[in-house]
């Protein structure tokens, strides 16, 4: 009879003693495999979650870019007309234009039946030095808004300044102490401080507004302007060159440039959104990532923790199973079983209690933790993983059952029997 | 042959050492039947054990066959008992998880050939056993039990039997069969080394040693 015969016939006899060795080692398997099927779930859910959102983000920009399309329709667009001969790099160098158009321009804009301008404002600007302050300022002639013939405003997006006063930028008002109501010498005439502004961040906090024929006259202009500000213009297309080639046929040597328009404000809000759907995104991966290093934390302590006790409770197993089995182990060293054969009796037993447990126990945790998450699939399977952890749970009872083993092979048979 | 040569044998337990044996020194020849007869704690199983090479003495030798059994590695001692030195004891030590007939199988661990299963069954029908070969030994009476460890001892056909005390739980029928048993053995040429109280087995054996505080008191030819 071999040692494997005697193995498995005392696994026969004992079973309760083997069940409680196969339900250590599956006991401390399934918490291995259920940890670990654990984060591999979390993986994949993780992977769902993030393309899911992704797929939702991809939808609800496009709704969003409808949205914006749809809104600033009815939003309009800005566009300045200023004269032909005007370089535009010298006007975003000075910051006003130097050319000079007739002011009779608006009027012909705002009688021309089909246009699509539905605020216009002339203006007349220049630089020059105030000279009783010594400070270098703007100086804007405005009328207000000129009325479109065809429709009624609803509501004057700009008002005009009245004759004799005159409205100052934050920076002149709060640089001179002026408040509304002072007067004011500007260019040797005598004028009352209408408006003080609010800081603007632009080069209106250096400028004077005054009424344009005021303007007209101190700079010897009568009758011209240097720009028209149409605001709020509607065209379905978004088509500038249409718009261009309809205002090049009512006003004459002019050209007409873009200013804010919803192109780019369209581009702004839809990198808005889509900043906050990347950063939405980034923020759910974030979580997930700082989800997962909690998890692999706690099998990093729960892994070693559950293989320590384990090998431990199955060397105590073992312990009590070499000294239940005294008698025998002396009959067989008696009969010529050698210290090898004796230790192999009991490496053997858990050996198979290792095999069987780890199987057990493997089936046990990812069947587990699949039910549990309520993500259970065949596919949370891997034999890979299966037949690592059953050779590395066989190895690990082997070694645990090793010192009792070794303590069996060491008994003194002659002591035994003399005992006995 | 069995040769025992100035074998001493002392115990340490509690601080106190005890001689078990006293260079002992003794010579049986193939089909000798010895009894060894003396008072509790006289060294009588300790002779047993040195003799089978499972109980190392601290000084002398005993060879069997020719071979010192000392001189020898423990794996290559625990081979050469497997297949020379047949064991009983009183406490008959078998197997609780194995039936009868694989109790008396388990000893063929040097020579599967001669511990076949058709060799193990002639034993057990010669011991009377055929019945209860599938039984485990909790199934079994004393007699059974001690039958079926006579029978393990036997399977491998060693050149020396060493039995302790292996009456002493028997009733009258199962010694008788028991010691018939052990003189059939001797018979057939194998060397007997019985420790025994029982007054019956004088009239089987050889030769009768006294032994008494770790000494071979006396030596003597049996009556017959």
């Amino acid at each position: 009879m071999n040692v494997w015969c005697l193995v498995r016939k005392e696994i026969r006899g004992r079973k309760i003693h083997f069940a409680l060795a196969i339900a250590s080692v599956a006991l401390a398997v399934a918490v291995i495999s259920a940890v670990t099927t654990g984060l591999r779930i979390h993986d994949r859910t993780t992977q769902e979650v993030l393309a899911a959102k992704e797929k939702e983000t991809v939808q609800r920009m496009a709704l969003l870019e409808d949205d914006y399309r749809k809104i600033m329709k009815y939003l309009g667009f800005n566009l300045l007309i200023l004269p032909e001969k005007q370089k535009l790099g010298e006007l975003y160098e000075s910051g006003v234009p130097g050319e000079f158009m007739p002011e009779e321009y608006v009027s012909r804009l705002a009688a021309y039946p089909s246009l699509f301008i539905r605020h216009m404002m002339p203006s007349l600007q220049q630089k020059l030095v105030w000279k009783e302050t010594g400070r270098k300022v703007i100086l804007a002639g405005v009328r207000g808004e000129v009325p479109v013939l065809r429709e009624t405003l609803r509501e004057p997006i700009m008002v005009a300044v009245p004759a004799g006063t005159v409205e100052l930028g934050y920076e002149l008002h709060r640089g001179l102490r002026l408040k509304k109501g002072d007067e004011v010498v500007f260019l040797g005439r005598s004028y009352r401080v209408g408006e003080c502004n609010p800081p603007r961040g632009d080069q209106d906090d250096i400028t004077v507004w005054m009424d344009l024929r005021e303007v007209q006259r101190l700079l010897r202009r009568p009758g011209q302007v240097n720009a028209i500000l149409a605001l709020k213009c509607h065209c379905l297309n978004d088509d500038l060159a249409n718009v261009r080639a309809e205002v090049a046929g009512i006003l004459p040597g002019v050209q007409v440039i873009e200013k804010g328009s919803n192109v780019l404000t369209r581009a702004e809000a839809r990198d808005r959104a889509a900043r906050e759907a990347r950063e939405s995104l980034a923020s759910e991966k974030e979580h997930r990532g700082r989800m997962k290093a909690e998890q692999e934390q706690l099998a990093a302590v729960l892994i070693p923790a559950v293989i320590g006790v384990g090998m431990v409770w199955i060397a105590f197993l073992f312990f009590g199973n070499v000294r239940d089995r005294k008698s025998e182990i002396g009959i067989l060293r008696a009969v010529g079983y050698g210290r090898g054969r004796i230790r192999v009796l009991f490496l053997g037993k858990a050996l198979l209690a290792g095999l069987g447990g780890a199987v057990a126990g493997y089936v046990f945790g990812v069947v587990g933790i699949g039910v549990w998450t309520g993500r259970w699939s065949l596919s949370l399977f891997h034999w890979e993983s299966c037949l690592a952890v059953t050779l590395l749970a066989s190895l690990l009872a082997m070694a645990a059952a090793y010192l009792p083993a070794t303590w069996a092979a060491n008994q003194d048979p002659a002591e035994i029997l003399r005992e006995e | 042959m069995i040769c025992l040569d100035l074998v001493s044998k002392v115990y340490h337990k509690a601080g106190r050492d005890i001689a078990a044996l006293q260079q002992v020194s003794l010579q049986a020849d193939p089909g000798e039947f010895l009894l060894v007869k003396g008072p509790s704690g006289c060294g009588k199983t300790t002779l047993l054990l040195s003799a089978g090479g499972l109980l190392r003495p601290d000084s002398g030798t005993v060879t069997l066959q020719g071979r010192d059994l000392y001189a020898m590695n423990p794996e290559a001692r625990a081979a050469f008992r497997a297949a020379r030195v047949g064991f009983v004891f009183q406490q008959y030590h078998l197997i609780p998880y194995l039936t009868v007939l694989e109790n008396v199988r388990v000893a063929a661990v040097a020579d599967p050939a001669s511990g076949s299963e058709k060799a193990a069954r002639v034993l057990l029908s010669e011991l009377g056993l055929e019945e209860r070969a599938s039984h485990t030994p909790a199934e079994l009476s004393a007699g059974e039990k001690q039958r079926t460890a006579l029978a393990r001892a036997l399977l491998c056909r060693p050149a020396l039997l060493l039995a302790d005390e292996i009456t002493g739980n028997l009733d009258a029928e199962n010694a008788r069969m028991v010691l018939a048993r052990l003189k059939q053995f001797a018979k057939e040429g194998g060397t007997v080394l019985l420790v025994t109280h029982e007054e019956k087995a004088d009239a089987l054996a050889d030769r009768i040693l006294t032994m008494k505080q770790g000494k071979i008191e006396s030596d003597c030819r049996a009556a017959k």
